[in-house]
Parts: structure tokens; sequence; C-alpha cells
């Protein structure tokens, strides 16, 4: 798998992940993930668009780093998932705790709408 | 195992979205095998059957020699609505169970056998739940 972190104007930062979320891949970015999320910026928009194949390790890992960024009064929105991705994550109910969006619009206006309410 | 996967299920003309929830339940069943059935360092070996039958139904069989578990009687997750009640365990299970129309487990001769079956004449799934209700369309055995 692939994972970049690009700083976004504000407190948020974009990682964009790519590859097969299965054991092996998964295992390739999973250090790296929790690192970045870990880091002192609050907001995380995770672009999921170049993500094809999502099991339940690679849920366990977003479900893991939310914690952590929400312990700390922080944010994670999932933009742009594929459609079967996004299967997985309404079916193991991710959504319900990390917003799902289609654009990078969206994303910034869910972090900044919880920004303004800081 | 996922290229093997996508190797036979194209050459019997297996949608692409069924390919792809096969491929998940494949990978979580023989995760929780390597991750839980052995209790020793020996080589053991996982044997993996794939049938399409007259009635397109997809059968799918993993069959392991490690310690009797049947994955269908494992908790499921429960509902997390705070992130501080996430119970993470049983995902994986619960995927399962959701995406297979059928899910079987039996203890044969010292072996687990687990069986998913997909039925191909079926719309695709419209299990998509944004609550965490799998389908529990499971049937132990």
């Amino acid at each position: 798998m692939e994972i970049n972190c690009e700083p976004l104007d504000g407190d948020i930062y974009k990682i964009t992940l790519k590859g097969r979320m299965d054991i092996p891949g998964n295992a390739e970015i999973d250090v790296k993930f929790s690192g970045m999320t870990a880091s002192p910026r609050k907001f995380f928009i995770v672009d999921l668009s170049g993500v094809d194949f999502i099991a339940s390790i690679g849920v366990r890992t977003l479900l893991f780093s939310t914690k952590a960024i929400h312990n700390r009064g922080g944010k994670i929105v999932i933009l742009n998932p594929d459609s079967q991705v996004k299967k997985i994550l309404l079916m193991t109910g991710v959504d319900t705790i990390i917003p799902i969006v289609d654009n990078l619009e969206s994303a910034l206006a869910a972090v900044n709408q919880e920004e303004s309410t800081k | 195992m996922s290229e093997w996967l996508q190797k036979i299920c194209g050459n019997l003309a297996v949608s692409e979205s069924v390919i792809k929830d096969l491929d998940l339940c494949a990978n979580e069943v023989v995760a929780n095998i390597i991750l839980y059935a052995y209790e020793d360092h020996e080589q053991h070996q996982i044997n993996m059957r794939l049938v399409l039958k007259k009635n397109q139904e997809l059968r799918f069989t993993i069959q392991d020699d490690g310690i009797a578990f049947d994955p269908f009687k494992a908790v499921l997750s429960e509902s997390y609505d705070k992130i501080g009640d996430v119970n993470i365990g049983g995902l994986g299970i619960q995927l399962i169970l959701g995406l297979a129309n059928e899910c079987k487990y039996s203890r044969l001769n010292g072996k687990n056998i687990v069986t998913l079956c997909f039925h191909l004449c079926q719309a695709p799934s419209t299990s998509i739940q944004s609550e965490n209700s799998p389908l529990l369309n499971c049937s132990n055995y």
C-alpha cells in the first residue's frame, strides 16, 4: 500500500491511501497511519479513493486512530471511498463514527464546521 | 489467494461485485485461522474449494486442522454509538455474515469446515446498512 500526507490550510492533514487494505497491505501502512494521526494536528481527511479493497483489519486501523483523534478533541472524515469499500464501511457501522463524504469541499466543510464549534 | 479467486471466478463469469465479496470473506476466514487456529508452530495446510453449482450457487469451502472453532458462534460486535464504546473485535465475522447468503460450520475428522454460499441469481446484495445489524442469515451446523 501507499500512504501520503499533505498539510492543508488550518489544522488539517489530508492522508491519502492507495492499494488493498488486507492483512499484508495494512501492515505496510498501519504504523505510518497511526503516527500521522497522532500528530499535533487535530483534523484529518482520509482519502480512500485509491483503496479498492478493505478487510476488517483495515477497518480496525481506521477505528483505532479515530479513537485517538477523538480523545484529543479532533475529528476525522473519510473522503470518496469506492463503492465496495463504502459498502464495507456502512456494514460495519463506521459511518456512525466517521463521516463519509464524496468530495473534498464536503470534507473541508465537515472539518471546518467542527473547528468553528471549538 | 485473492489472485486465485479472481482467476477462477473470472473463468466462471462471476460478477466483480460477488468476486469482491467472496475475496473479503475468504480473507477474513483465513486470517482467523492463521491467527487463532493453531497452538503450535508447525506447518499446516488450509484447503480451499470453490464450486459453481447448477443452481447458480457459488459454494466456497475452507478446511483447516486447527483447534475446533465455530466462527459463527463468536460474539458479534455490539453497536457503537460513541467512539469510547468501540469494540473492534468480531468485525470480520460480522462482514462474512452480512455478505454471504449462507454460512455453515462443521467439525469432521478433526477438521474445521467453513462453507460460504453466494447466490449468483439474486440481485446484488442490498444489505448496505448504516446500523450495526448484520444480516443474521447464518445457520450453524
